[in-house]
């Protein structure tokens, strides 16, 4: 059997139905390259490549191996599971450097984006040993489903927070050369993964402190609240859906604002409400997401009774001073869950995006509008300012912004942008693409006049998209009147129980984590022996499992884990860390095992307090 | 000409490392840079054989020098970073080593 047919055949174990794919890319095979084979000075197979007329080497001709050696000892100490990301296949050396050279078991994702060049190497080596060793991921651009997507949907757990430390990238010398723009794209990719997910790590650790106060302080107002799914049964699909931040260009056309209302289905960010209120327009819905937004900012009477659509993270200030609709969307709060189940409601819930404009955009989307259009997004520092005036301040003062990183304006040929909103911007590109792929109806209108240049919108004045879009009266209070709150007899008295039990909860997860203390505690002792009873060592470990396994499955400790995010963070990325011994590891395991403990009931013990706190105060509200 | 040959021996290990352990992609620019230099070694090696070794490997390794500037020559000019490399570390440099106490030449 050849290298090629042997190859197949181990990668149809790990990939089922590769091989098929494989085979289907090679018969479709246009030849973009010519590949030389040539042999080094030592003997050694080396592979060149003739491209436009040039020809690059893959592999020194003097020396083949040394340069691959050379990296793979520049690595450093690989650990368990390390993520390795490679881009190009050309020279095999490398990768099989890497194989022999690590001792822990790596997950090495190799994305070559020449199907000719892998196919010569499925030619030229035996994949078996390799793959038994280490998880090998092949993305191989020519193969079906291979494609940026599905690429993204597996390098983003690979990129996780915890594991980037140990995380190892490399170009094949000269893979920038022959394939400059895949080259580019690749990195971009993982660049902004692992930008967005240290995004995510410290957004999550900046608001775990209030995440809590928050999601405790806010469940109670599910009990007459509604879901945002429950809006596809009442508003109409043929009218425009607005969606209005408060970006600076905001105070350039919000007058116009008003020939929409009553004509489109209006929703705006907190912070754009008090300028809307200021010039006399009532938003039909707005949107709060941020755990930390300041009451100051939508403190107005007329705020109080517009309808409000929020996760159960969001400010709790803002939803206490609020009197009217409450809509919830399911940000994976397990509690909520559970009553969004109970009441009959689906869980599949809007996209974030990371804005609240983000949110509202796809909000509108899900609900399945036809057209959307986006008014003061500027996702940039029109007139050198951050946000319209009238949000944070009455004047928003005027920045230096030529050191800003600079985008194409929607108006001008380029406008100074944050890091932050041009992740919103990339979000805004791909989503739309996106929703665009699936609904072909959309039609998507920048009407903000001034701003960043977003992917896959018309740009046009707001007081023109009103006259194309809104058409048609509509009168969206009266819509949103005909709905009824989620829980309704049986059910919310079931859901005020179930509520009303957390801190029940609470107490008991402080009683399941100084259940796992105590076994922590015996693991230390018998690994302080110098001969460990192996038999009783798996015991302990076995019962820790499962006291582990179920303190994790409990609601309440979702919520006392996000609050403990950095002590989660150092402890998920020790666990990478190898030791020695049995009685090392094993001692470390305790200690770990009993600081997390520690962590959990205590956390859990003051949770308990607050919960108690917050429904007592809320029965008097009531 | 053995100060010369040591300073220049150690400019490029320094981008032989940069290039293989930190991937950095200039090893082209800082290598042309050096092009005087290691023309003027060439030049050197070429104008009498110093070690008064065998008049045929002589003319080889004359031959075999000149190859190895070609090949960085035709590397630069298309920006073929793995033909430069290979041709510096594993050709221009073992020839920087016969001038150099063993030490420093390895």
């Amino acid at each position: 059997m050849s290298f090629y047919e042997n190859n197949l055949k181990v990668l149809k174990e790990y990939y089922p139905d590769m091989d098929i794919l494989i085979e289907e890319a090679k018969e479709k095979l246009e030849c973009e390259l010519t590949l030389i084979k040539d042999v080094s000075y030592d003997g050694k197979p080396i592979l060149k490549v003739e491209k436009d007329g040039k020809v690059y080497y893959f592999n020194g001709k003097r020396n083949t191996e040394e340069p691959a050696k050379m990296w793979v000892k520049g690595l450093g100490k690989l650990v368990k599971n390390s993520p390795i990301f490679m881009m190009g296949i050309g020279n095999s050396t490398y990768l099989e450097e890497l194989v022999k050279y690590a001792k822990s078991h790596l997950t090495i994702i190799i994305y070559e984006p020449s199907m000719q060049i892998f196919l010569d190497f499925l030619e030229n080596v035996d994949l078996a040993g390799w793959m038994e060793k280490h998880l090998l991921v092949f993305w191989v651009d020519g193969m079906e489903g291979m494609d940026e997507e599905h690429m993204t949907g597996i390098l983003e757990p690979l990129l996780r927070y915890e594991l980037m430390p140990f995380s190892r990238n490399i170009i094949l010398p000269n893979y920038d050369m022959v394939f400059p723009k895949q080259a580019l794209s690749y990195m971009k990719m993982i660049r902004n993964l692992a930008f967005k997910n240290r995004i995510n790590y410290n957004t999550q650790k900046r608001f775990s402190a209030v995440f809590v106060k928050n999601v405790l302080n806010n469940l109670p107002y599910l009990l007459d609240a509604y879901k945002t799914t429950q809006l596809v049964e009442v508003i109409p699909r043929d009218i425009p859906g607005i969606v209005v931040a408060a970006g600076p260009s905001l105070n350039k056309n919000i007058e116009d604002l008003k020939l929409a209302k009553g004509k489109a289905f209006i929703i705006a960010v907190d912070t754009a409400i008090k300028p809307l209120i200021n010039a006399g327009i009532i938003p039909d819905m707005f949107v709060v997401v941020d755990g930390e937004k300041p009451l100051s900012l939508i403190e107005k009477e007329e705020a109080r009774e517009i309808p409000l659509v929020g996760p159960l993270c969001a400010a709790s200030e803002i939803f206490e001073y609020h009197r009217g609709m409450k809509f919830f969307y399911n940000e994976g709060v397990r509690y909520a869950e559970r009553i969004y189940v109970e009441a009959g409601m689906p869980l599949g819930d809007i996209s974030t995006g990371g804005s609240v404009a983000t949110h509202a955009f796809s909000l509108l989307y899900k609900i399945g509008l036809k057209s959307i259009i986006l008014v003061g997004q500027d996702l940039a520092l029109t007139n050198n300012k951050t946000h319209a005036d009238g949000t944070f301040q009455e004047k928003m003062d005027e920045l230096d912004t030529k050191d800003y990183i600079k985008v194409e304006g929607n108006y001008e040929k380029e406008v100074p942008t944050r890091m932050d909103f041009k992740v919103y911007l990339e979000w805004y590109g791909e989503h739309i693409k996106g929703c665009k792929k699936r609904a072909k109806y959309l039609r998507v209108i920048n009407a903000t006049e001034g701003g960043a240049k977003i992917q896959h919108t018309e740009v046009m004045p707001l007081r023109k998209a009103i006259e194309e879009e809104c058409q048609k009266e509509v009168d969206i209070k009266g819509c949103l009147k005909r709905l009824e709150p989620m829980l309704k007899g049986e059910k919310r008295e079931w859901a005020e129980k179930y509520i009303n039990n957390i801190p029940e909860d609470f107490k008991q997860l402080a009683m399941n984590a100084a259940e796992a203390i105590k076994w922590y505690h015996k693991l230390d002792k018998i690994c302080g022996k110098t001969s460990i009873n192996k038999k009783e060592y798996l015991g302990i470990l076995k019962e820790i499992e499962k006291i582990v396994d179920n303190v994790e499955s409990m609601y309440s400790y979702q919520l006392v884990s996000g609050t403990l995010m950095n002590a989660e963070f150092i402890l998920k990325n020790e666990q990478f860390l190898e030791e020695d011994s049995l009685n090392k590891e094993g001692k470390e395991i305790a200690r770990k095992g009993i600081l997390y403990m520690e962590n959990i009931k205590k956390c859990a013990k003051l949770f308990e307090e607050l919960m108690h706190d917050i429904l007592k105060k809320f029965m008097q509200n009531k | 000409m053995e100060g010369k040959i040591r300073e220049l021996n150690l400019q490029l290990d320094s981008i032989y490392v940069g290039h293989m352990v930190f991937q950095r992609k200039n090893n082209i620019d800082e290598i042309q840079k050096l092009m005087p230099q290691i023309q003027e070694f060439v030049l050197w090696f070429l104008g009498e054989n110093r070690f008064e070794i065998e008049e045929e490997l002589y003319q080889d390794m004359s031959a075999n020098l000149l190859e190895i500037i070609r090949d960085m020559a035709q590397a630069i000019e298309l920006g073929d970073r793995v033909l430069l490399h290979d041709a510096a570390a594993y050709g221009l440099s073992e020839y920087l080593a016969l001038f150099l106490p063993e030490k420093e030449g390895e």
